[in-house]
């Protein structure tokens, strides 16, 4: 392997990369966008859901308990009253309720009496997620209402105390934007080197390669090292997005997160240039690697749900792919502040992935067609 | 007419005989589905913990056996503070029940004890939904030891529409409405790009055949072959494997579909107009179709987005369409229910549609 032939290679595309004008610019601003929309938006906490109340018993006490609901502005938009549970069930029907509390004619009485009473909700169910969690949020307020109301329980021989680690405000939002990271350095760099590979071969440009005396490492590292100066920018960019945009704190070492961050790019690309040596057209290239990526990027990493509660064959799926290494490393450094020697594991693995798909690359990849 | 039909012929051949892109769009419409539906889940399923029991008594034993599957899944016992650290830093557990020493013994008496719940904070969905369940499942426990009866309070939930709020059947559908969001901007511009970069563009242009007809017969041949697939996903892999309900009909749900296909096919064609090489392409695709997934509710629910991101949402084609897409299959609406969306579709659509064909036929 002759150093100056890669160079060589890199410097070429790195050319070809400066001439498009679109494409310099949209590398750097794709992981950006993708970035800023998942630390603003991708919010797994449930906020403001509108509801409607069907208060049949229009008691003292059903209007306190509703007064309660309203009150938890931050999670409930109290949308009105109405008069019947089948109208409850028509806003549902139409989107206009997310959910819909039915207080029956005997609540008020039965409390005072010191009778069980009970309430129904009505959840649309189309969005699982924030169903269960508005259900839960009810719960609670119906928890807090009757502990308020009996006198007796209201020194209750127990409490609860729940305590967050490494993210003591259970900031959703705090995973959500510091992980995407490993999603985005998983699926861009991979889809890039797909293209920068495919696209020589669907123009035939790669014939001059074949009759050229660079070797075939040399050309995988060339592209390689394209891949990685890119993104290397959008490492330290982004980064400082989720630090200071998105108010996450870096808890870990940075220089270290660095060098992983960039062994990661080199093993996400080369799952791109993997595909490459199988598919003969661009499009083919990048939509097998876009399924590839996306789908254990997302899912099997940790990234919405966690590993350990996973079944046994999404459990073993999720470690055959790299990224659950990589989200091991950015949870390690952002959330719980953990150094070199704990992520060493993970750093490993990233590292032998790299070599397997490398040294695949290689061997798929020969200097004449077939 | 005989030339356009002969288009269409020719871009349907030319897809079918890319056998990569056939076999993976193949894929994307059938096993990506049935994988995001069956693994995709947030809701608390199997959420492993652990217990850090210092009474080891039968009603700390009874306490835990509360926590019951499919909701947890309990690992084992830990003693010690060192241990909880290694067990929540590797991730091996969404939370540790904490019961204190003496706390069968301190509660008959009535003393206060206190019962801790420590929470992996760094797993998303589930860290929230743990907290909330356990400590419903402990005072729940406590208060009926305490002698009550009955919950004095009973809140009794009813999911309506999707039963047990299943969430199978949602991701099953909304990553069904990803993959056909994608493919209908990605085929129809790269069916353009593959013709520019061929150099096959200006046989078209010097052509008799009117080139604005051109690329409506591109976008109307990917369509129809989208819909096709989208069909069989629906009956085979939504209804017929996953079991989803869908209580409208297919033919309300195909003609919204095609709506909605129109809009974004003319997205696609703006994107082919400014691209000139696939790896333009798919970024552009990226960078408009990232925002439209995330702002149309597919992800996180709209009335729980900033203001600002609610009016854009406004502009999403897929926003509407998604609305309509979970009406029919969950809801069973119907086009009378549904029209002020297919209205908005139409507007946004057309407007796509017309500015994407006439733009890009302009460019050339």
């Amino acid at each position: 392997m002759r150093l100056h032939r890669v160079k060589a290679i890199y410097l070429k595309e790195l050319k070809e990369l400066a001439r498009d004008r679109i494409s310099r610019v949209v590398v750097l601003v794709v992981p950006l966008i993708i970035t800023l929309l998942f630390g603003y938006g991708m919010s797994l906490d449930v906020e403001n859901v509108p509801f409607v109340v069907c208060d049949e018993d229009k008691s003292a006490l059903s209007r306190e308990f509703v007064s309660k609901l309203k009150e938890n502005r931050e999670f409930f938009n109290f949308k009105g009253y109405v008069s019947s549970q089948r109208e409850v069930e028509e806003l549902l029907l139409r989107g206009k309720a997310k959910f819909g509390v039915v207080i029956p004619d005997s609540f008020g009485e039965r409390l005072k009496e010191g009778k069980s009473a009970n309430l129904q909700v009505l959840i649309d169910g189309t969005f699982p997620f924030q169903a269960e969690v508005s259900g839960t949020y009810v719960d609670a307020v119906a928890n807090s209402f009757i502990l308020d109301l009996i006198p007796h329980l209201r020194e209750m021989p127990f409490s609860i105390d729940t305590r967050y680690w490494f993210n003591e405000e259970l900031k959703q939002k705090h995973i959500t934007s510091s992980g995407i990271l490993a999603v985005v350095f998983t699926v861009s760099p991979a889809i890039f080197t797909a293209i920068i590979f495919s696209r020589e071969r669907e123009r035939g440009t790669i014939y001059n390669i074949y009759t050229s005396p660079v070797g075939r490492l040399e050309y995988l590292l060339g592209k390689q090292l394209l891949t990685l100066s890119v993104y290397t920018v959008n490492v330290l960019f982004l980064s400082l997005v989720v630090v200071f945009l998105f108010k996450v704190p870096f808890r870990g070492n940075y220089p270290f997160f660095f060098f992983a961050t960039e062994l990661f790019i080199l093993t996400s690309s080369s799952i791109g240039m993997l595909v490459s040596t199988f598919l003969r057209t661009q499009i083919g290239a990048i939509v097998v690697t876009m399924i590839i990526t996306i789908i254990p990027a997302f899912l099997y990493s940790g990234y919405l749900i966690p590993v350990s509660s996973m079944g046994r064959e999404a459990y073993i799926e999720a470690h055959l792919f790299p990224t659950l290494y990589y989200m091991n490393i950015v949870k390690g450094s952002f959330l719980k502040g953990v150094g070199p020697l704990s992520l060493l594991k993970d750093t490993v693995a990233i590292l032998f992935f790299y070599i397997l798909f490398l040294s695949l690359s290689y061997i798929r990849f020969k200097k004449r067609e077939r | 007419m005989r030339g356009f039909l002969f288009f269409l012929y020719k871009e349907v051949v030319q897809f079918l005989r890319n056998w990569g892109l056939l076999i993976f769009v193949t894929y994307a419409f059938t096993l990506d589905v049935y994988i995001a539906a069956v693994s995709m889940d947030v809701s608390l399923k199997n959420a492993s913990f652990y217990v850090q029991d210092y009474d080891n008594s039968p009603l700390s034993r009874e306490l835990v056996s509360k926590f019951r599957e499919p909701f947890f899944s309990f690992k084992g016992y830990v003693l010690g503070e060192d241990e909880i650290d290694e067990l929540l830093l590797e991730d091996r557990a969404i939370g540790v029940i904490r019961i204190p020493p003496k706390f069968e013994e301190r509660f008959m008496e009535g003393k206060k004890v206190r019962i801790g719940i420590l929470v992996n904070g760094s797993e998303a969905s589930a860290s929230n939904l743990f907290s909330g369940y356990s400590s419903r499942i402990i005072s729940d426990f406590l208060i009926k030891e305490l002698g009550f009866e009955e919950k004095p309070l009973e809140v009794r939930r009813r999911f309506l529409f999707n039963q047990n709020a299943d969430s199978t059947y949602f991701m099953g559908v909304s990553e069904l409405l990803t993959v056909l969001t994608l493919l209908l901007v990605i085929l129809p511009a790269s069916a353009v790009i593959r013709e520019k970069e061929m150099g096959n563009i200006e046989m078209v242009l010097i052509s008799p055949f009117p080139t604005r007809l051109f690329f409506l017969t591109k976008s109307l041949a990917m369509t129809l072959v989208i819909l096709i697939f989208t069909f069989l996903s629906l009956t085979v892999v939504i209804k017929g494997i996953l079991g989803a309900p869908f209580r409208g009909s297919y033919a309300t749900f195909l003609l919204i579909t095609s709506v909605y296909a129109f809009a974004t096919t003319g997205l696609g064609m703006f994107i082919a107009s400014f691209a000139r090489n696939m790896l333009q392409v798919i970024q552009l695709t990226m960078m408009t179709l990232m925002p439209m997934l995330y702002l149309s509710g597919t992800w996180s629910p709209i009335e729980s987005m900033p203001k600002f991101f609610q009016y854009l949402s406004l502009l999403m084609p897929l926003r509407f369409y998604i609305e309509s897409a979970f009406g029919i299959i969950f809801k069973g609406l119907g086009l009378s229910e549904l029209y002020p969306n297919v209205i908005a579709l139409l507007l946004i659509g057309g407007l796509l549609f017309v500015g994407g064909n006439f733009f890009i036929s302009r460019r050339l």
